[in-house]
């Protein structure tokens, strides 16, 4: 007997003819769910402390800074923490503050509370500089704090982040000493919610950490998983190499003090920490959050190439940061690239976040090589904080995120 | 982003949204704990909704990213692996039993319904939206970010391998008579 039964209309009427399936539950009993996480998330974690509450921002920042950049109003990827318990919106924009806690009025901005109060953030306030939608950490936000950066990851992707943490906290946590990057990290990275930031749980790494002489050494257990595949490898690599990049070399080793060997690759050599000669494009995560990425694996020979590929998506994973249809020249010295558009770049017609994307990743290729980086032929002379007549100012992270602990 | 924004995506697309959910999982519960999933985030980004697709197709396309994160979350992902789930050329295959309401359908609808689970993540996607949702092509293609093209093209290999699939297992049965 032929096995002809099944032609395409068959199959076709037939999934045509499927049931409705409902949801069974009332409308009320589906909001109040949405209502009662936000009750119940209004209570810390209690193994969390403050420094991770407030590392929760990094979401959320880059969430109220697209909101913002919606009404066209400056954002802030950067917030401060006034304390565990209350928050208020510098910015003043009612639509886009989160309330602070027992404060809201009943059935006002729900929502907005109820995800406010998912991401763990009892409160945040905007910074209200001129710079607001800037996404990096400068150099002169530094002062009083100490950075900590950490390769985080997602979907394979490394994101390198760095978040300022006052003084006051580092005098508790270490003393008179000044912490190195891995002190930072044995300190801080275990307490990282990780997935409650957006990101997948990663850190903090298996094996111990220190470091002498500037060279950061990994022991590794023996049934470590960082070898699993490729991109395990790749993120293992990438994501030490952003975390330490402090450090002269990384060395890992098996607990015999061998070099360790990686499926891959075999016995690692010492790792180079800094990432260079990488155009730094924009990465989204499934959470929807933005950031500014190198592009890993994909060097170019030159400040001049790695510019010019930033018109262009290298991945399905990675965004340009230039529109695709802007034309651009790119001449460099040997300490200077200039970038000139070929018609009058506007910052008025890309949306304010994409603009700041644009300059800090210019100013982030061009140091990836050594180097500044300089516009010209642009319709603005100066736009949100910028003064495109001067080299970009360099990001020294180029994801950043504060935190005040009182 | 208000209540009475949530009654009115509720009253228009609430349970157009749950039902392509349950059919993805086949799970109730989890339907519903996706459900608020999707909330969350339509509250997250309503404000950033600038009305370049349709309302209807931006809540799909929400639906659609929670239901491939939850699995990719149940894909064995060990804690320390950050393997890419590549949701277009993976299955996407819940471990759940048939709901309720496919169960009491006739064992050809049954065997289709669980053959879907041999197509490809974007094939299974494209004929729920397309056959089970009753979204147009271009509605399709909104949701999933791709051109009508494409659409078109993952729905025709996704019909031709049902066909082949079904006819398959028929003959497998008849031989085993």
């Amino acid at each position: 007997m032929p096995n002809n039964k099944w032609d395409d209309d068959n199959i076709e009427n037939l999934l045509r003819d499927f049931p409705t399936i409902r949801d069974n539950r009332t409308k009320e009993e589906v909001y109040s769910r949405l209502d009662q996480k936000t009750i119940v998330k209004k209570r810390p974690k209690p193994w969390l402390p403050l420094l991770v509450a407030a590392l929760a921002f990094v979401t959320i920042s880059f969430l109220v800074a697209s909101i913002l950049n919606q009404n066209g109003i400056d954002s802030a990827s950067m917030f401060e923490m006034q304390d565990g318990e209350r928050y208020e919106d510098k910015a003043g924009d009612a639509s886009t503050s989160i309330m602070e806690e027992g404060a809201s009025e009943e059935g006002n901005d729900r929502m907005q509370e109820s995800e406010a109060v998912e991401e763990s953030a009892p409160s945040i306030s905007q910074n209200e500089n001129s710079q607001a939608a800037r996404t990096g950490l400068y150099e002169e936000e530094l002062a009083g704090y100490t950075l900590f950066t950490i390769g985080l990851t997602e979907n394979a992707m490394v994101i390198p982040v760095g978040f300022l943490i006052p003084e006051e906290q580092i005098a508790d946590d270490f003393g008179q000493k000044i912490p190195n990057s891995v002190d930072l990290y044995n300190q801080y990275a275990s307490q990282i919610d990780e997935q409650g930031l957006g990101f997948n749980e990663y850190h903090p790494y298996l094996g111990r950490l220190s470091m002498e002489n500037g060279i950061v050494k990994h022991v590794l257990p023996n049934d470590h998983q960082y070898d699993l595949a490729s991109a395990s490898y790749n993120v293992y690599i990438s994501s030490l190499q952003e975390t330490f990049n402090d450090a002269e070399s990384i060395v890992v080793q098996n607990e015999d003090g061998t070099p360790a060997n990686f499926n891959q690759v075999g016995p690692l050599e010492p790792i180079k920490p800094a990432v260079g000669n990488m155009a730094y494009y924009a990465y989204t995560t499934t959470a929807g959050e933005t950031f500014l990425v190198p592009g890993y694996n994909m060097p170019h020979a030159t400040a001049t190439d790695a510019i010019k590929a930033l018109n262009a998506p290298p991945s399905d994973l990675l965004q340009n940061t230039i529109p695709e249809t802007s034309k651009y020249a790119v001449t460099e010295t040997s300490s200077l690239v200039t970038v000139q558009f070929t018609g009058q770049f506007d910052f008025g017609s890309i949306e304010e976040a994409e603009g700041v994307r644009m300059l800090e990743s210019l100013a982030l290729t061009a140091k990836a090589f050594g180097k500044d980086v300089q516009l010209e032929n642009t319709v603005q002379m100066e736009w949100n904080g910028f003064d495109l007549s001067q080299p970009l100012p360099i990001p020294v992270v180029p994801n950043g995120a504060a935190w005040h602990i009182k | 982003m208000n209540d009475s924004v949530f009654h009115r995506l509720y009253d228009e697309y609430h349970q157009d949204v749950f039902q392509f959910l349950i059919y993805l999982v086949k799970n109730r519960h989890i339907s519903e704990d996706l459900m608020h999933e999707v909330y969350i985030r339509v509250f997250r980004a309503y404000d950033r909704f600038e009305g370049k697709s349709s309302e209807k197709t931006w809540l799909f396309s929400i639906a659609k990213n929670v239901a491939i994160d939850h699995f990719r979350k149940t894909t064995v992902r060990k804690k320390h692996s950050s393997e890419f789930f590549d949701w277009e050329t993976q299955q996407l295959v819940s471990k759940e039993r048939i709901p309720e309401e496919v169960a009491e359908l006739n064992e050809d609808k049954i065997l289709l319904y669980t053959t879907l689970d041999e197509c490809t993540g974007d094939q299974k996607m494209v004929i729920l939206m397309r056959f089970f949702q009753d979204l147009s092509i271009a509605e399709t293609a909104d949701v999933l970010g791709w051109t009508e093209g494409k659409v078109k093209t993952t729905q025709h290999r996704a019909i031709k391998s049902l066909r082949e699939k079904m006819n398959a297992k028929e003959g497998g049965a008849v031989n085993a008579e």
